[in-house]
């Protein structure tokens, strides 16, 4: 009898582990579905030469992964993503940095210019996209308009490859500072007041105290805001869609956009999978490499 | 002592005011040329408040052949909606499960859950087309509604909130005889209105303006949501700005409404994600 008893509490133990499992079950199933699965198959597609259009499916090694180098426009849409990201992450949080810095200051109608600038934010880029498509038009748009009226030319914004993607640029600011700007501004407000107190009474300027005070506090911050757009950067393809459909001459022709077209117009899943094999590594590769260098520790407090 | 900082205070006011002339010009611009009259649309210069109004731009919208907006709306309106209610269920009953509950492997599955949101979505977006057209979900509400379901978002930030509520409040709760799902329903629930308003606001604004996977799992007019809509004023409608205008209007009010009167929430959900992440 009392070894017979020893294990029930234990198997009930393990059963209600299992009941309690329950809990989690719905979201795990269609976690498992709809994101490990598709990501285990992805890698193994990225091996095949599946076209989905003529039904040809075939081991392919890693001749996927070598294609790449014969792909021209494989280079010229990773250049141009890489440019996209240096302006729009830098410029971006510049930006965001700026008007947070201002906001914290806390004066008269703060929280009037937070609601204006975050505002852009919670539109659809199916929005932004349109707005901007004619606010860009060289003909009758609104920019070229206040440009002639300061007695500066034209621009042809979307219609020169020089402009295009500084265009898309700019739109992506003005629809998205505003994000990183909360973050900013709540890094901010956590910087405890006694600090710039005491470095005011050493005669510290403001900024000093911005320098040696605020950015090393809000180190985590910043890596956090900056790993994030440039993960958000690097996977851009709404924006130049809609704007300017990669173009003109695929000067706004992103990765994701080579993606786009290899998987959902030429149906070369094989090829497609491969190219988002390398940029989830390339990802990883400069977020982690970002994440070291900005949070390598140079003052503590 | 004072008079610098004024000074600096006057300079910080004047850029603001500059930086909301730039933030509002295409808010603007969107609304009042909805409004124009056909003659007034295209007058160079542009002038940004029409001299008189119409809503006949809004009227065309949804009534003009070729342009399925009162379908688009009920599509975006449909998926928003029940996306958002399955999100905060599934969501926090895992969350509750991860924060409370013995389970067998939670620790390395929550792990997982987390490290998933470092992966790309190109990465997941072949397969997952090739498994919809394999399961004939393209083209239907499933298709819009099912897959987001499993962003882990809401999990971790649900999660998050959860760890923090006192585990006192549960213990009276269990002595008095509630099980797992009471716990669940009658106290963690309650204590955590703020946190799920928060998830529910991103959900719905997220769900409500998504243009690469309607884009991508939709081809029929007729199931396109409204962001994913709005490029046909790109190329069927090209030229008609002030419809086009009006159809942006359409997608942009119910977000910027929500955003309006759930601001707090908003802001409240960003500075979380910052500073715990």
């Amino acid at each position: 009898m009392t070894q017979r008893t020893r294990p029930l509490p234990r198997r009930r133990a393990s059963w209600k582990r299992l009941r309690n499992g329950l809990f989690i079950t719905p979201y795990l199933v269609l976690f498992v579905v709809w994101i490990v699965i598709p990501a285990v198959a992805g890698l193994a597609i990225s091996f095949t030469n599946w076209n989905i259009f003529t039904g040809e499916v075939g081991f392919a090694g890693l001749r996927n992964y070598v294609r790449v180098l014969d792909d021209d426009l494989f280079l010229r849409s990773l250049l141009n993503t890489i440019r996209y990201t240096a302006y729009s992450v830098l410029a971006g949080n510049a930006v965001s940095l700026l008007l947070a810095c201002g906001l914290a200051r806390g004066f008269r109608g703060k929280t009037l210019f937070q609601t204006i600038f975050f505002a852009p934010v919670v539109l659809s880029i199916g929005v932004t996209g349109v707005i901007w498509a004619w606010l860009y038009n060289g003909d009758f748009g609104l920019l070229n308009q206040w440009l002639q009226s300061l007695g500066i030319p034209r621009i042809h914004w979307l219609s020169n490859p020089h402009w295009a993607m500084i265009s898309v640029v700019i739109m992506v600011i003005w629809a998205g500072a505003g994000f990183n700007m909360m973050i900013y501004l709540a890094g901010l407000l956590n910087v405890p007041r006694g600090l710039y107190e005491a470095a005011e009474l050493d005669g510290a300027n403001g900024w000093q105290r911005f320098m040696y005070i605020t950015l090393p506090l809000m180190k985590y911050t910043f890596a956090f805001t900056i790993t994030v757009s440039t993960m958000g950067a690097f996977q851009v393809f709404d924006q130049p869609y809609i704007l300017t459909g990669g173009g003109p001459d695929y000067a706004t022709y992103t990765y994701v956009y080579h993606i786009y077209s290899n998987g959902f117009r030429y149906f070369r899943l094989g090829y497609a999978s491969a190219l988002s094999v390398i940029l989830a590594l390339l990802i990883f590769g400069v977020v982690f490499v970002q994440y070291r260098l900005l949070t390598r520790s140079r003052t503590e407090y | 002592m004072i008079r610098p900082v004024q000074l600096t205070d006057l300079g910080w006011f004047l850029l603001f005011v500059c930086v909301s002339v730039f933030m509002l010009t295409p808010l603007a611009f969107m609304l009042g040329t909805s409004l124009k009259f056909e003659e007034a649309v295209y007058q160079y210069p542009v002038r940004l408040v029409p001299d008189e109004m119409t809503l006949q731009h809004y009227i065309d919208l949804f009534t003009r052949p070729g342009i399925p907006m009162a379908r688009w709306f009920f599509n975006s309106a449909l998926v928003t909606l029940v996306s958002t209610v399955l999100v905060l269920l599934i969501d926090s009953l895992a969350a509750f499960g991860f924060s409370r509950l013995d389970i067998p492997f939670k620790q390395p599955l929550f792990l997982l859950v987390v490290a998933a949101m470092m992966i790309p979505f190109p990465t997941t977006l072949i397969p997952v087309y090739v498994f919809l057209q394999k399961l004939h979900w393209l083209d239907t509400y499933k298709a819009l509604i099912i897959p987001p379901l499993a962003a882990p978002f809401g999990v971790f930030l649900l999660r998050q909130f959860f760890d923090t509520v006192p585990r006192e409040l549960e213990e009276a709760a269990i002595i008095d005889g509630c099980g797992n799902m009471g716990v669940y329903w009658r106290v963690i629930l309650p204590l955590s209105r703020s946190v799920m308003a928060t998830l529910g606001i991103f959900v719905f604004m997220a769900t409500w303006n998504a243009f690469l996977w309607p884009l991508i799992v939709t081809h029929s007019l007729n199931m396109r949501t409204i962001p994913v809509g709005l490029t046909l004023f790109n190329s069927e409608f090209w030229g008609e700005r002030a419809l086009t205008m009006a159809g942006a209007t359409v997608c942009a009010l119910p977000v910027l409404a929500a955003f309006l009167l759930f601001q707090r929430h908003i802001v409240k959900g960003i500075t979380l994600t910052g500073l715990k992440s």
